[in-house]
C-alpha cells in the first residue's frame, strides 16, 4: 500500500469509516465531505482521504502520471482501466494495470481463420466429396464453417481473457489457454525480487512488445507476461511499486 | 441364400453411415458449445469487464448457432 494512505501521516485519526470504504462508500462520502462545513473535525480527513484515493496511482508512479484513463476494452495496454475488475479482489484493491497480448501478434490467427474459410471452394473445385450428393455436400459445408467458428471463438477467447493484471497490491495472471484451461496465478507486490523485459524479433521491435518476466519469493516463483505491449514501460512501474511497497515497510517499522 | 448387395442398396447404407457420421458431429458440437458457454460463464466471473456480457451473449449465439445447424442437418439429410 502507499504511503500516501498512511493514515498517521495526516496526524489526524482516521474514522472507522475510512478504514473499509467500498466503492459507493466513497462517492457518499465525497457526497459528505464537499455538503459538510469545511473546517469541522470530521470533514477535512474524509477530504484527504478520498484525494489521496483518487490521485494515489499518479502519486507515487511517473509512468501512471503520463498515462489516461483506459476505456477501450480490447486494449491490450489499459492503464487504469475503467469498470475492471477481478474475482479475488479486495475491496479497496485497485486495477492500475491491465495487460494482454499484443494486437499484432493475433494477426497469424486471423490469417489461419480466413484461410480455412476457403478451404470448402478448394475441395469443391476439385471434387473430393462429388460422391455424395448435393444435400450432404451442403450440411458438409455448414459443419466446416462451425469447426471454423468455434476456433475463432477460442481464439478470440483464449486473447481477451488470457491477462496480466497489476493492481496496487499484487500481479495477477489470469491464464486461459484454450476451453479446457484456466489458472490463476497472484504474488504480492513485496514479494517481487526481480523484473525483466525482453524484447525480440522485428515485430517486438516495430511495435513495442516483449516479454516481462517477474522472479517472486512466493509459491509461484515467476511469472512471464507474454508479447505484451511497452515491456520497458511495465518493468518500470513495476519498479516504482517496489520501490513504494519498500518505503512504505520502512514507515510501518518506523511508527 | 444369402442376400445379394445390389450398387443402390450399397449406396444406401453408404449415404446412411455418413448420415450418421454428421448426426454424431454436429450432437458433438452443441456439447462443445455448451462447454464453451460454462467455461465463458466462469471467465466473466474470473475477469470482470464491461465487455463481458457481450462475451456471454455471443457464447449463447454460438450455442443457439450449434442447435439449428443439428437441427438443419436433421431434416435436410432425413
Amino acid at each position: 500500500m502507499p504511503e500516501i494512505f498512511d493514515s498517521s501521516k495526516t496526524g489526524k485519526p482516521s474514522s472507522p469509516k475510512e478504514s473499509t470504504p467500498g466503492p459507493h462508500k466513497e462517492a457518499e462520502e465525497v457526497l459528505d465531505a464537499s455538503n459538510a462545513p469545511e473546517n469541522t473535525e470530521e470533514s477535512t480527513p474524509r477530504m484527504t482521504h478520498e484525494k489521496r484515493r483518487a490521485k494515489h496511482v499518479d502519486e507515487y508512479s511517473n509512468v501512471m502520471r503520463h498515462e489516461a484513463p483506459t476505456r477501450n476494452v480490447f486494449a491490450a495496454f489499459a492503464a487504469k482501466p475503467f469498470n475492471v475488475a477481478f474475482e479475488a479482489q479486495h475491496s479497496e484493491e485497485q486495477v492500475i494495470l491491465l495487460l494482454r497480448q499484443h494486437v499484432v501478434t493475433q494477426v497469424k490467427y486471423i490469417l489461419i481463420v480466413l484461410g480455412l474459410l476457403f478451404v470448402p471452394v478448394l475441395v469443391s473445385s476439385i471434387g473430393m466429396l462429388s460422391f455424395l450428393p448435393t444435400r450432404f455436400q451442403f450440411v458438409a459445408n455448414i459443419g466446416w464453417y462451425l469447426i471454423v467458428l468455434s476456433y475463432a471463438l477460442e481464439v478470440f477467447l483464449s486473447w481477451f481473457y488470457n491477462v496480466y493484471i497489476i493492481t496496487d497490491e499484487r500481479v495477477i495472471d489470469v491464464d486461459f489457454n484454450s476451453l479446457l484451461f484456466k489458472n490463476v496465478s497472484y504474488a504480492k507486490i513485496d514479494n517481487i525480487e526481480d523484473v525483466s523485459a525482453t524484447t525480440a524479433g522485428a515485430l517486438g521491435s516495430i511495435f513495442d512488445y516483449g516479454n516481462v518476466r517477474i522472479q517472486t519469493a512466493g509459491t509461484v516463483t515467476e511469472f512471464e507476461f507474454e508479447n505484451v505491449p511497452h515491456p520497458s514501460k511495465v518493468v518500470s512501474f513495476l519498479n516504482e511499486m517496489m520501490i513504494e511497497e519498500e518505503q512504505e515497510q520502512l514507515d510501518r517499522r518506523a511508527i | 441364400m444369402f442376400p445379394t448387395l445390389s450398387p443402390s442398396s450399397l449406396n444406401d447404407i453408404l449415404l446412411g453411415g455418413v448420415r450418421i457420421l454428421f448426426y454424431l458431429g454436429f450432437f458433438l458440437y452443441i456439447i462443445f458449445a455448451i462447454i464453451a458457454l460454462r467455461q465463458i460463464e466462469l471467465m466473466r466471473k474470473t475477469v470482470i469487464t464491461p465487455f463481458s456480457g457481450v462475451v456471454f451473449l455471443i457464447g449463447l449465439a454460438h450455442l443457439l448457432l450449434a442447435i439449428a445447424a443439428f437441427a438443419f442437418a436433421f431434416l435436410t439429410l432425413m
